[in-house]
């Protein structure tokens, strides 16, 4: 029991988001008929903002921002969709997209660690070309991609749909061997205090420059889900992602300030954030109203955690 | 040379280190040896060179010049890093954990126990309580820094040098905020590892832990190397002695007649004062107009805080009377109505607006007073300014200038200017010549003569201990949040505070 414990007392932001992530998702079970297919998916329109929201959260958590993830996922999108329907092989262009997703992470990663130059204008930059190249690949939305490709997400492995195995495995693939080798202690130290992880003998340079290419590399699997689902390209699809995946990344309580957080809790936050729509979709809620409760909604999931913070450090003696 | 290892050999040699910082020399051309198998304490005052040394030693610093040796190699190109990995451990006066990492991956941060490409959780935790053990801590590694007490934390710092049995421990002033039995339990440490043939080199505020630890001592005087002597060969008096040197002290100007028409009697009484969140505890005094009362003792021993509780900064409470009004204020802009105003320890951060122009500056704190509908009144806006900039001598003189282009000592100008503005009563000065030039400095002692003289009150809170003894009329000396000795007349001497100051050994 202790190990939770010390876990619920470390990171009060997680239990919140998934508590009011299972808030909304009851609501909306209670009122919406549901099947097996109908939830896989549901899930699989979730996966590629919970994808990009893991790594916009490990870049926030080095101090940075990126604001090229949806760039990046649009670009890996349209290469997909416009390579295959020219010269076919879906599988060739998966591998095209995630190289160009890497070489975006990089130049990202060396601007900001090298050239020290700021990240919201270096990403926001690097968002500007991705989508001037996705605009040249794919002037309009179009563009084909395999079958195999287009019917992955429902493929059941024993009794699961794959794309629920996606939502699991991906996190616990990538992240928890990171978070277990060296680079997770560097990442949230070099948030934390850039001069005393240097002091510590950490190689900050290094780990911001990770921090980037992981983003993009998530960003890219995004893209690559979203061919899945959509089964086309569009070269505006990526665009409102961003600001959705730092909103994620905030609610599952990843510090702007760098240094801290999770990444269950960017999943919980990725899906709160999409699950509201569905909801007030489902509620039969205007389209308007939709905008303006998502916003209050974001406003009390952060809120929760900050003032269980607020309240723990004002027991502390300190 | 002897052989590496062979005791009195030594395992660090530094030769002919230089390091400045901006305009100030912090370390000049000094030579340093730290012998197999000892414990080297190094001693100065405020601003010695002591930290800068110690990190050039530990590759936190690139000197500008001279040598680094290790083992009686040549290192170039040091990091903090090869440095570790040389066995060089080094523990900074400023902690640097990481609030939200568990102790045990702070401890371990940058040599965690491996298992293939995997931190080796159990290794790790082993690791982390071993090196508690040694340091005699009960903390739960497990615990999140965050969440530890100030000496619980220090402990940890002192644990990580422990990983990897360094050859050399350096410590920059590790004791300052431990308790006593922790302290006993350090220096019994720091024996052991002397035992097995390592060596030490720390810095300390307290005379007492140097003659109970050390085998010699290194003191350094404005960052000069002034003598290293056996700890047998000297008293404490003389080690004060060799700490301060001797001051010139025509660089102060004389002390002027009150004017006949100032006003006089008491301009601020503190009675059992104690500032929240601090030890600052017990502070009780009374300050006349016309007067400079000094506040001296080591950097960090409540100075700063005090003037903060004073100031409205920080929330305190006890007895405090400024003329007619009570005290403890709840904010700087009451502080600043009863006329109690502070001229910031850290002008960048807290005195100025560095990318506004100085003009803005300058009137920021009385803009309400000089808006008429809405609408600043420019006219007399630029009256007050220019009047400022010419009683300062504040150059450039053109008020369109930003602050940021300005020279330190200007800067620091236009932050005192800004505070005559809004014409206090009591004027807290917290380190106003830090890192200024002579000239400049100058003419601040002239300022602070001039408002003694027009009836104010002054208290200085200064680093430079001739700055106290000559302006001050009386000084009090902090140690650990409270006043220790209050000196007058002919008390008020280097040697005296120095002499009070290091005396206050934790009781």
């Amino acid at each position: 029991m202790r190990p939770v414990r010390t876990y619920l007392r470390r990171e009060p932001s997680v239990p919140a988001a998934w508590a009011v992530l299972l808030v909304i998702v009851l609501i909306w079970l209670a009122g919406s008929s549901v099947s097996v297919l109908s939830v896989t998916i549901m899930i699989g329109q979730k996966v590629p903002l919970v994808l990009a929201s893991i790594g916009a959260a490990i870049v926030i958590m080095s101090r940075g921002i990126d604001l090229s993830v949806g760039a990046v996922l649009t670009v890996v999108n349209t290469i997909i969709a416009a390579g295959t329907a020219a010269f076919g092989n879906s599988l060739a262009w998966i591998g095209v997209g995630l190289a160009v997703a890497l070489v975006a992470g990089l130049v990202n990663g060396l601007c900001v660690a090298w050239l020290r130059l700021p990240p919201l204008i270096v990403t926001l930059a690097v968002q500007s070309i991705l989508l001037g190249v996705a605009l040249y690949v794919l002037p309009t939305p179009g563009g084909a991609v395999d079958a195999w490709l287009k019917d992955l997400p429902l493929v059941l492995v024993g009794p699961f749909p794959l794309m629920l195995l996606i939502v699991v495995a991906a996190p616990l693939l990538i992240w928890y061997p990171l978070r277990r080798s060296r680079f997770g202690t560097a990442l949230l130290s070099s948030g934390a205090d850039e001069s005393a992880a240097y002091a510590s003998g950490i190689n900050v340079r290094r780990t911001v420059v990770s921090s980037y290419v992981l983003s993009a590399l998530f960003a890219g699997l995004a893209g690559i889900v979203m061919s899945m689902n959509t089964g086309s390209g569009d070269p505006t699809i990526g665009v409102p992602f961003t600001m959705n995946t730092i909103a994620a990344a905030v609610v599952g309580g990843v510090s702007l300030a760098g240094g801290r957080g999770t990444i269950a809790g960017p999943i919980a936050g990725a899906l709160v954030v999409s699950f509201i729509g569905n909801l007030l979709f489902s509620m039969g809620v205007n389209s308007y109203w939709q905008y303006v409760v998502t916003g209050a909604v974001l406003i009390v999931a952060i809120a929760i955690p900050a003032g269980l913070r607020a309240i723990r450090a004002g027991r502390q003696p300190s | 040379m002897d052989q590496v290892g062979t005791p009195g050999s030594p395992l660090i040699e530094l030769r002919g280190v230089q390091k400045h910082f901006g305009g100030v020399q912090a370390v000049r051309n000094v030579d340093f040896m730290v012998p197999a198998g000892t414990i080297t304490g190094l001693a100065g005052e405020n601003g010695a060179g002591k930290s800068t040394l110690l990190k050039i030693l530990a590759g936190l610093h690139q000197p500008d010049a001279g040598e680094v040796w290790y083992y009686g190699e040549l290192q170039s190109g040091l990091t903090p890093a090869s440095a570790k990995k040389a066995g060089i451990a080094y523990v900074a006066q400023e902690l640097s954990l990481f609030e939200d990492l568990p102790v045990s991956e702070n401890i371990l941060i940058g040599q965690e126990p491996m298992r293939g490409p995997f931190v080796d959780r159990r290794r790790l935790l082993a690791e982390a309580q071993r090196v508690l053990d040694l340091v005699g801590s009960e903390i739960d590694p497990d615990m999140m820094v965050r969440d530890l007490a100030f000496a619980d934390r220090q402990l940890v710092e002192i644990a990580k040098a422990m990983v990897g049995s360094p050859r050399v421990l350096v410590l920059d002033e590790p004791t300052s905020g431990l308790r006593q039995a922790e302290v006993a339990r350090l220096i019994g440490l720091m024996k052991d590892l002397r035992q097995t043939g390592c060596s030490v080199v720390f810095i300390t505020h307290r005379m007492g832990e140097f003659f109970e630890a050390c085998d010699r001592m290194t003191i350094l005087r404005d960052g000069t190397h002034i003598a290293t002597v056996g700890i047998d060969e000297v008293t404490p008096g003389e080690v004060v002695d060799l700490m301060i040197g001797r001051q010139l002290t025509d660089a102060f100007p004389p002390p002027l007649q009150m004017e006949p028409d100032a006003p006089t009697g008491d301009a601020l009484v503190l009675h059992d004062f104690s500032v929240h969140g601090t030890d600052v505890a017990s502070v009780t005094v009374s300050l006349q107009r016309g007067e400079v009362l000094g506040i001296a003792g080591l950097a960090g021993n409540g100075q700063t805080e005090l003037l903060e509780g004073l100031a409205g900064v920080r929330k305190a409470g006890g007895g405090y009377q400024v003329g007619s009004v009570a005290g403890p204020f709840r904010s700087v802009r009451a502080a600043l109505k009863a006329g109690v105003a502070l001229v910031p320890e850290d002008r960048k951060r807290h005195g100025l607006v560095l990318a506004m122009e100085v003009y803005r500056n300058l009137t920021l704190p009385v803009l309400r007073t000089l808006t008429r509908w809405g609408l600043v009144d420019r006219t007399r806006e630029g009256g007050l300014v220019d009047d400022m900039i010419r009683t300062l001598q504040i150059t450039p003189s053109d008020p369109r200038v930003a602050a940021e282009s300005m020279s330190g000592g200007n800067q620091q100008k236009v932050v005192i200017g800004k505070t005559l503005l809004t014409e206090p009563d009591v004027y807290l000065l917290s380190d106003p010549t830090r890192g200024i030039d002579v000239k400049t400095k100058f003419e601040i002692y002239s300022l602070i003569r001039r408002l003694a003289a027009s009836g104010k009150a002054v208290v200085l809170v200064s680093t430079d201990l001739a700055e106290i003894t000559s302006l001050c009329s009386r000084v009090l000396v902090m140690a650990s949040g409270r006043v220790v000795a209050e000196l007058s007349g002919e008390q008020i001497t280097e040697r005296e505070i120095t002499r009070a100051s290091f005396a206050a050994v934790a009781a």
